[in-house]
């Protein structure tokens, strides 16, 4: 540690100790969209680009940071949807896997991959079922639902109907999550759905209520409209998967939209739980009861609704720490008119909701999807990113006050409760325009911080690169399960430097139907090492590490400690 | 509203009757008052209010009995201040003087109205009305009237007081709003009475009709023929829609109907021409219409008349067998297109007996389908004892009061097209249609009347509901400033308060408009989150409990009220709170779903997914 390192640490910490009083600097990060030169050039069909006729048009699909073939550089995966009157044939659009070349540019190998499938897609979910080494793919549609077996030879094989987890054809499915509910080691999967919906039943626009907004003639629904069951697959260790959702407890009668679906140990008892962001009806918290099934505790928890009780929508959801005080907090994406829900938890696994004390109201005309907590400036405390676009693309020559395209907007992390709203001020990455739906979080460029990666409606996805501004440093953690499943879904990591702590977990959705890079990042301020790493295994044991050096990459396989610690470039 | 120099005359002629009635007041005693009335005259002229009520403080003061006509200008001028409470105040010592000072009645009313108090201003209108029946007398009665949902006795002072003024478009905006209230209450009667009923389906259909809402409408009007297949009238309206949703055998099938209970109506048609087409998402036919009418059947026979319900045409048939069946004969036989005259003679010349309320129901009907519905309106009171058990004569006062409520609405449109009121219209009705130019026509009523009262409300509600709370702090800020006393005004600003966490801004504001209005749920509840965010607990439970007393279908505060009681250390109370929450959410998801379920047995396709490979 040179001489002004160390002064800087001092300083470091007698500011921490302030708890923020003090003015914060500039913040330390600048954003550019690089899709374009990166080779993300092939846009991403959705429905309509002018007018939506029908509402499963609207609600776009996610992305993923997935390091498909193990070589430590993360690579790609873009879904794609398609348009009502369909395309010529041989000229569909297919979901594209971008294999990173590691010099800023990606090619699409999704053909050579065996990814390349056209349809309505909707969500990814992220986990090695068979405990092979290789990450594999659950993608959910509209209709069939596909398991790709990665089979670690850049190449992926659709084994939907061997492992029995494709489901009904006719359902729109959402929300998906990789889930190890029984702690045995296996990878189980969790599936929600979002509307049982008959296209031949719906009026056109502003032909019926709820086919109306602010006046404008819009699609309808999904008030009005019926909602669908959730699904759980057991998976049974041979390859295959049964359906457990009646003894799981996780069926509905039918009344939730269900939208992300993400896995979180919400109340720190190391036994993972379920959490689904439901649109316009009440969101799902389900608590492991540790004996096979679930309770949905949304209600009693403080996270079902708004603050006074209210139904709200509800698109995308990150967790994490953003107030330091050891508990993993909640992030809900809303529509527009409404703020994101910022449930910050106390103890005993209750959540108040905190968004106008946190000053998230700064932007509130648009509807709000992808999202993340995310520590891009790597200071150690998370800040607030989500992309936004309106689902009406008739607003914006009706109502300019809603436009359909809106900013990726960005609250950096005050550190003490608050977030300041500073989109205009990280560039032309987060200010340009786009109707955005999934993004996420990954370091493509193995740079030591994190980038984000979106899907915008009817274009080219963008890949924003971060880049930071000051000398912070940073750490990741790469989690391999043994007796756990091997890609540590569910584990809890907490990071100590000083006083201050961070805790995340590993999951294989999150933010809006996506998927992000599974090493994860913590920002270390100036200090030049985590005091303590503390993991905690999906199977519940737990280890503990020491005076981890930063700026690297630590890969911890459970039971062997760390097995390798290296500088990403 | 008033006529300041109006009132001020009557005031002058009362004190003047007065004082000759005092002979009691020796001539220096004639001069103090004189002298000071004077003084009080001249500050009135130049609106200087408070020295007006100075001096007659002042006379009041050294003589408190002598004339309590003073006591009414006193109260007067508190009045014109705003100084509501001081003016009921005056009034009052006033009215133990002399009870019968028809201007402190008038004025006592008005001066709650102004303190949004209508149930304790009614006794005071009525007997000013009662004394001195004047437009004002009449106007204000029938504001606090409304205040209290009667609507039909406000609707007539209205119109009382309409030809006596000079301010017709307001009256025609009062008018217009009282009939659109009461045929609200009815709807609300009947879907609540009769749901799923044939009436309920009706209103539903005439109302979704009117906005274009194509689909619903052809569903509903099916609805409704389902449960009564031999009103004709059905027939025709459902014949469009199922043209315009370009289902042309279906709409042949509907007029083909139409025209076999309606024999007299062989030459009706429907001009596919001059109607849109193709409102129905073109993937396929929904509900099977042609089915469904030919499920109906060919009617045994062809009801007495056609265009009426079976709930009607029952009871002609037992007349036509009954003991004036020539005259029935007589009367069904006129009921037709050019011959209506002589059957509303006929009816006219039926003595009706007694629990008899179709004759009524046909002439109201008769005047309704001539477009004179103020008679039919003034007919179907007759009705009234009736209506809790024959729901077609609800679903007919409904028709008469829509009527009456567009033709008020129609002529302040056409006659004053630059009126505030005429702007406040459109941008009410613009506001419940959620469209955005609802806000330009409140700006423009306020342009063209800076006092007109209600819309800077209406438009800080328009803008509440736009997100636009700085422009709705503004608006309700200026309306304080015009009317420091409007508890409206005071409960909106303090629920921004509390909204934006500035509970110590917000709780006073709450406070006073809950001793306003002591009976808004809302007020308590949002006063309960006031006082919630100043950590008051015990006071914020029992203000959401006071809110759920006053309006139990406020299901959300056992949510809030969950929260607090576990914040409180009390689990047991919260879990209780809880599941009460849940049990009526459930029901009224049971309820959505019960409805969803209905609309989705008539259709069993199945829909091939577009665009996958």
């Amino acid at each position: 540690m040179t001489r002004r390192r160390f002064a800087s640490g001092i300083g470091s910490a007698a500011l921490s100790s302030l708890s923020g009083l003090s003015a914060p600097a500039p913040y330390g990060a600048r954003f550019v969209d690089v899709a374009r030169e990166a080779g993300l050039r092939d846009t991403v069909y959705y429905g309509g680009a002018d007018t939506v006729k029908y509402i499963v048009e609207a609600n776009g699909c996610g992305v993923a940071f997935f390091d498909y073939d193990n070589d430590g550089w993360q690579d790609l995966l873009v879904l794609n949807g398609s348009r009502l009157e369909g395309f010529p044939k041989g000229q569909e659009p297919t979901n594209h896997l971008y294999k990173n070349n590691r010099d800023g540019t990606f090619t699409d190998v999704a053909q050579r991959a065996g990814l390349a499938k056209s349809g309505w897609a909707q969500a990814i979910a992220i986990g090695d079922y068979d405990n092979d080494g290789f990450d594999d793919l659950f993608i959910t549609y509209w209709g069939r639902n596909v398991l790709y077996h990665n089979n670690g030879d850049g190449t992926f094989t659709d084994v939907t109907e061997a492992t029995g987890v494709g489901g009904d054809p006719k359902r729109w499915n959402t929300g998906c999550c990789f889930v190890d509910y029984d702690r045995d080691g296996k990878l189980d999967l969790f599936v929600t759905a979002y509307l049982d919906v008959n296209l031949a039943e719906l009026p056109l626009p502003g032909k019926s209520t709820n086919c109306t907004w602010k006046g404008v003639p819009v699609f309808c629904g999904p008030k009005g409209m019926k909602g669908t069951t959730n699904i759980l697959y057991r998976n049974n260790g041979d390859g295959t998967f049964t359906e457990v959702s009646k003894q799981a407890g996780v069926i509905l009668p039918g009344l939730s939209y269900g939208m992300t679906a993400t896995t979180v140990d919400y109340n720190d008892d190391g036994w993972p739980d379920i959490f689904v962001a439901c649109d316009s009806t009440p969101s799902i918290l389900y608590r492991n009861n540790k004996n096979g099934s679930f309770t949905d505790v949304a209600v009693a928890s403080g996270v079902a609704y708004s603050e006074d009780g209210r139904e709200q929508a509800g698109m995308g959801l990150t967790f994490a720490d953003y107030d330091g005080d050891g508990r993993v907090d909640i992030v809900k994406t809303l529509f527009a008119d409404d703020m994101p829900a910022l449930y910050r938890a106390e103890s005993g696994g209750f959540f108040t909701e905190r968004s106008m004390n946190a000053g998230l109201n700064a932007v509130t005309k648009h509807v709000q999807w992808g999202t993340g907590l995310v520590d891009f400036d790597n200071d150690g405390w998370p800040d607030l990113f989500y992309v936004t676009g309106h689902v009406y693309p008739e607003l914006d020559r009706a109502n300019p006050d809603y436009p359909y395209r809106g900013p990726r907007v960005l609250y950096r992390n005050l550190r003490n409760g608050k977030f300041e709203h500073i989109t205009a001020a990280c560039g032309p990455g987060l200010t340009t325009a786009h109707s955005s739906r999934g993004c996420a979080f990954g370091d493509f460029d193995n740079d030591g911080d994190l980038d984000v990666l979106v899907m915008n409606m009817n274009e080219p996805p963008s890949l924003i690169r971060c880049d930071v501004l000051n000398r912070n440093s940073w750490l990741k953690v790469k989690l391999i399960g043994t007796e756990s499943n091997r890609t540590a879904i569910g584990a809890r990591v907490r990071v100590k430097t000083g006083s201050h702590y961070q805790v995340q977990e590993v999951q294989s959705q999150s933010s809006y139907y996506s998927a992000n890079d599974l090493r994860l990042h913590f920002g270390l301020g100036d200090a030049s090492r985590a005091d303590s790493v503390e993991v905690r295994w999906p199977t519940g044991k737990q280890e503990l590490f020491r005076d981890v050096p930063a700026n690297r990459v630590v890969k911890i396989r459970e039971g062997s400690g760390i097995i390798d610690a290296k500088p990403l470039r | 509203m008033i006529c300041r120099k109006l009132l001020f005359a009557c005031a002058t002629a009362l004190l003047v009757r007065a004082q000759s009635a005092s002979p009691d007041l020796d001539p220096a005693a004639q001069r103090f008052i004189e002298q000071h009335f004077a003084s009080a005259k001249e500050a009135e002229a130049f609106q200087q209010y408070p020295r007006a009520a100075s001096e007659y403080e002042l006379i009041l003061k050294s003589f408190p009995r002598a004339i309590p006509e003073i006591y009414q200008n006193l109260g007067l001028a508190y009045y014109l201040d705003r100084r509501y409470e001081e003016a009921l105040g005056a009034f009052a010592q006033g009215l133990k003087l002399r009870p019968g000072m028809a201007g402190a009645q008038l004025f006592s009313g008005a001066s709650l109205l102004a303190l949004d108090r209508p149930p304790k201003a009614l006794p005071f209108l009525e007997t000013a009305h009662r004394l001195q029946p004047t437009a004002e007398s009449a106007t204000y009665l029938g504001l606090a009237l409304s205040g209290v949902n009667r609507h039909e006795r406000a609707a007539d002072l209205f119109r009382f007081a309409q030809p006596l003024s000079t301010r017709n478009d307001y009256y025609l905006h009062l008018i217009g709003t009282a009939h659109l209230r009461l045929s609200e209450q009815i709807a609300n009667r009947v879907a609540e009475k009769y749901p799923d009923s044939l009436c309920e389906h009706w209103m539903t259909a005439k109302i979704v009709d009117g906005q274009g809402w194509y689909q619903i409408a052809a569903k509903e009007y099916l609805e409704a023929a389902r449960r009564d297949p031999l009103n004709g009238a059905l027939f025709y309206p459902l014949a469009r829609w199922l043209a315009v949703l370009g289902l042309d055998s279906a709409s042949d099938l509907a007029l083909a109907r139409y025209k076999r209970l309606l024999p007299l109506e062989q030459a009706a048609r429907i001009d596919r021409s001059e109607l849109p087409k193709k409102e129905l998402a073109d993937v396929g036919i929904t509900l099977d219409y042609e089915a469904a009418l030919k499920s109906f059947g060919e009617p045994d026979s062809v009801p007495p008349i056609g265009s009426m319900p079976t709930e009607v045409n029952a009871e002609i048939r037992k007349r036509l067998t009954g003991a004036q069946q020539g005259q029935w004969k007589r009367i069904v036989a006129a009921f037709t297109p050019g011959q209506f005259d002589q059957a509303r003679i006929q009816l006219e010349g039926l003595r009706p007996a007694p629990g008899d309320w179709l004759r009524d129901y046909l002439l109201a009907s008769f005047h309704l389908e001539r477009d004179e519905a103020l008679v039919a309106e003034k007919v179907s009171r007759r009705l009234k004892p009736f209506e809790d058990r024959v729901p077609t004569i609800q679903m007919l006062r409904w028709d008469i009061h829509r009527q009456l409520s567009f033709q008020a609405f129609q002529r302040l449109l056409d006659d004053y097209p630059t009126s505030g009121w005429t702007h406040f219209l459109r941008g009410r009705t613009l506001d419940s249609q959620g469209k955005r130019e609802a806000g330009e026509h409140y700006l423009a009523a306020l342009e063209a009347d800076p006092i007109l009262p209600e819309v800077r409300i209406a438009l800080a509600d328009f803008y509440l509901s736009n997100s636009q709370v700085d422009a709705a702090r503004e608006q309700i800020l200026k309306e304080l400033e015009a009317n420091p006393r409007s508890s409206s005004a005071k409960l909106r600003l303090g629920r921004i308060h509390v909204q934006m966490r500035e509970p110590d801004l917000g709780v006073p504001l709450l406070k006073e408009a809950v001793a306003a209005d002591p009976d808004d749920a809302g007020a308590h509840a949002d006063l309960a989150r006031g006082l919630e965010l100043q950590g008051n607990t015990a006071s914020a439970i029992g203000e959401y409990r006071e809110a759920l007393r006053l309006d139990p279908s406020l299901n959300r505060v056992h949510y809030v009220l969950a929260r607090l009681y576990r914040k409180a250390g009390s689990p047991e109370l919260a879990e209780r709170e809880y599941a009460v929450f849940e049990k009526n959410e459930a029901t009224a998801r049971q309820q959505r779903a019960d409805q969803l379920r209905k609309l989705r047995e008539l259709d069993g396709r199945k829909v091939n997914i577009p665009g996958e490979r």
